[in-house]
């Protein structure tokens, strides 16, 4: 159930180049927070903000619900100076996550910069559910000082392969291209999340194999809840919002051609 | 509580705090928030004949106290609210209004022919709209077109009609009378207001259609001076005010000005409860002030002729 709530903050630290991982404490909730769904964030702060912001979840252990930002405009900054123990007004659950997994699956994960927050969610939420579970995570950023430090299970159950494209000023290929070779038989399932060409471009790769694949968008918002259709996008199913029907969609769903991005 | 009772016509309310449309979906979308049973009425968003597809992304930008949106009156058409909404709305324990918008005079009349069959209360006509035969001037903008609106749904339905024009509408007091000879039973005092943003990447304006609607905060007083204004071409004519209103001071500030009822939108968005904090707030008000909110309307008036 959508609900209303306040969380405070317990901590707000740079864990990259703009990017930020923020803790929150938002008390004991009921039902849970699926991988994939968001929140939407009040940003107070010196930057004068009207809508929140809509930010993936990254890590949810009641009471403390985590999520990873990077400053892009107002009120990220505004987030990013945000204090232990300040107060940001709160919606969550929002959105449709991704499809739950079955017991002894093989799942790929491909993420692309920021994208990577959902991901660890559902590393960290399924891992611990069903620890028969195999992870294979492609993690790419275009430049090295673009990387972040991410926490992941430990020993990780799968492997993880980190591409960075740019390298001392040397283009190495993308994410798509050091995962070009590898055979793709046994995986069962894969997910991405990341920029729209990241997606669009591994969208095609997996579709020319059969392979299923989600993908979560992201968008502008201002409800959140499938109310205002400031995010609706047209797929091949017609119009759906990206905050309530996704941000997770079946890729095959999705006409690239028509997804906008900033 | 009696006190928060307000008349719209032949329409009684249990108070005046009715979502705007398209701040509030069909509704369903609200009920893990509040009751919505709660509120004073019940507001679809817009239906229109056939589906509308929209405008094409980007659709909003946020201001520093309101929300520019290009959506484009999207939604699934007649037929798909008729099937998935109305078994619902119909059942709902509050009175049910139907939002319609069209892109010619006749679409008008032929929503509102098919709603008059339903159990529904109330059809507020959305005018703000463009006329797609007149080149996209807005009903409202258009004496002649808006008269054909009002006068051919009235002739199809005995249901409340509501017209719902634009807060930029010229001559604003004339068409509000043109709108009580119509024989209306309200007026909704308004909608967004044009405005354009410009994305500095591509120099370029930023939404498809250049003009986009701007509401919240921002535009409350805006809002408010044209309910003054209306209430004082008609004030016979129930008045909803519409327009950046956001807690139960704006709405006792626009009962003063002279509306009978209100619409609360864009604040929907960002705070999904806010219509039952502003119903506690106004319920606060009338205990402690010892008054009831229908004795409160066009008061404000009062002074200035005094």
């Amino acid at each position: 159930m959508k609900m209303e709530i306040q969380g405070f903050v317990e901590d707000n630290v740079p864990i990259g180049k703009d990017v930020f991982k923020c803790t929150l404490d938002i008390g004991f909730i009921p039902g849970d927070i699926l991988p994939g769904q968001f929140i939407q964030i009040s940003c107070p702060g010196k930057n004068l903000t009207f809508l929140r912001r809509p930010l993936s979840v990254s890590g949810f252990i009641p009471p403390i619900l985590t999520v990873l930002y990077k400053v892009v405009g107002y009120g990220t900054q505004n987030l990013s100076e945000l204090k232990k123990g300040q107060k940001v007004d709160l919606i969550l659950p929002l959105g449709r996550g991704f499809s739950k997994p079955a017991p002894h699956q093989e799942v790929l994960l491909f993420g692309g910069g920021i994208g990577i927050a959902p991901l660890l969610y559902y590393i960290d939420y399924y891992h611990t559910i069903m620890p028969s579970l195999t992870f294979n995570l492609y993690y790419g950023v275009s430049r090295e000082d673009e990387k972040i430090e991410i926490t992941l299970p430990d020993p990780f159950p799968g492997n993880i392969v980190y591409h960075i494209d740019w390298r001392e000023g040397q283009y190495n290929g993308n994410l798509l291209d050091c995962f070009q070779t590898v055979p793709t038989e046994s995986f069962d399932l894969s997910i991405a999340c990341g920029p729209i060409s990241m997606m669009k471009a591994f969208s095609n790769h997996m579709q020319e194999r059969n392979l299923p694949l989600e993908v979560s968008l992201e968008s502008r918002m201002a409800c959140g809840f499938g109310v205002c259709l400031g995010c609706s996008i047209q797929t091949f199913d017609g119009s759906k919002t990206v905050c309530a029907d996704g941000p997770v969609f079946d890729s095959n769903q999705i006409d690239w051609t028509k997804v906008w991005t900033t | 509580m009696d006190d928060l009772k307000v008349q719209i016509g032949s329409m009684s309310l249990k108070n005046p705090i009715i979502p705007a449309s398209g701040t509030f979906g069909f509704g369903k979308e609200f009920m893990d928030f509040i009751n919505i049973e709660k509120l004073g009425a019940v507001l679809t968003k817009s239906i229109t004949l056939q589906e509308r597809l929209g405008n094409p992304q980007p659709r909003l930008y946020e201001t520093s106290s309101g929300l520019l949106n290009s959506i484009g009156l999207e939604n699934k058409g007649f037929e798909y609210f008729d099937s998935t909404i109305y078994p619902f709305l119909s059942n709902l324990n509050t009175s049910r209004w139907v939002s319609i918008a069209g892109s010619s005079i006749e679409e008008y009349w032929e929503l509102a022919e098919r709603l008059e069959l339903k159990t529904i209360d109330a059809i507020e006509v959305n005018v703000s709209c463009p006329n797609v035969k007149s080149g996209g001037v807005q009903f409202c903008q258009n004496q002649e077109m808006l008269k054909s609106v009002v006068s051919g749904v009235r002739k199809r339905t005995k249901k409340t009609i509501l017209i719902k024009i634009s807060l930029e509408t010229q001559s604003i007091q004339q068409a509000a009378k043109l709108i009580q000879d119509e024989g209306a039973d309200g007026i909704c005092v308004g909608n967004t207001i044009k405005g354009i943003a410009i994305n500095i990447k591509t120099k370029k304006p930023l939404f498809a259609n250049i003009y986009a609607g701007l509401s919240g905060p921002a535009i409350k007083p805006i809002a408010l001076r044209a309910v003054w204004d209306v209430y004082k071409a008609v004030p016979e004519l129930p008045i909803i005010g519409c327009g950046g209103i956001s807690t139960w001071i704006d709405v006792i500030e626009f009962l003063l000005g002279g509306a009978s009822a209100v619409e609360i939108g864009t604040i929907n968005l960002i705070r999904p409860q806010s219509m039952i904090h502003i119903l506690e707030g106004l319920e606060a008000y009338c205990l402690e002030q010892k008054t009831a909110l229908r004795s409160l309307i066009g008061l404000a008036h009062q002074r200035e002729d005094a």
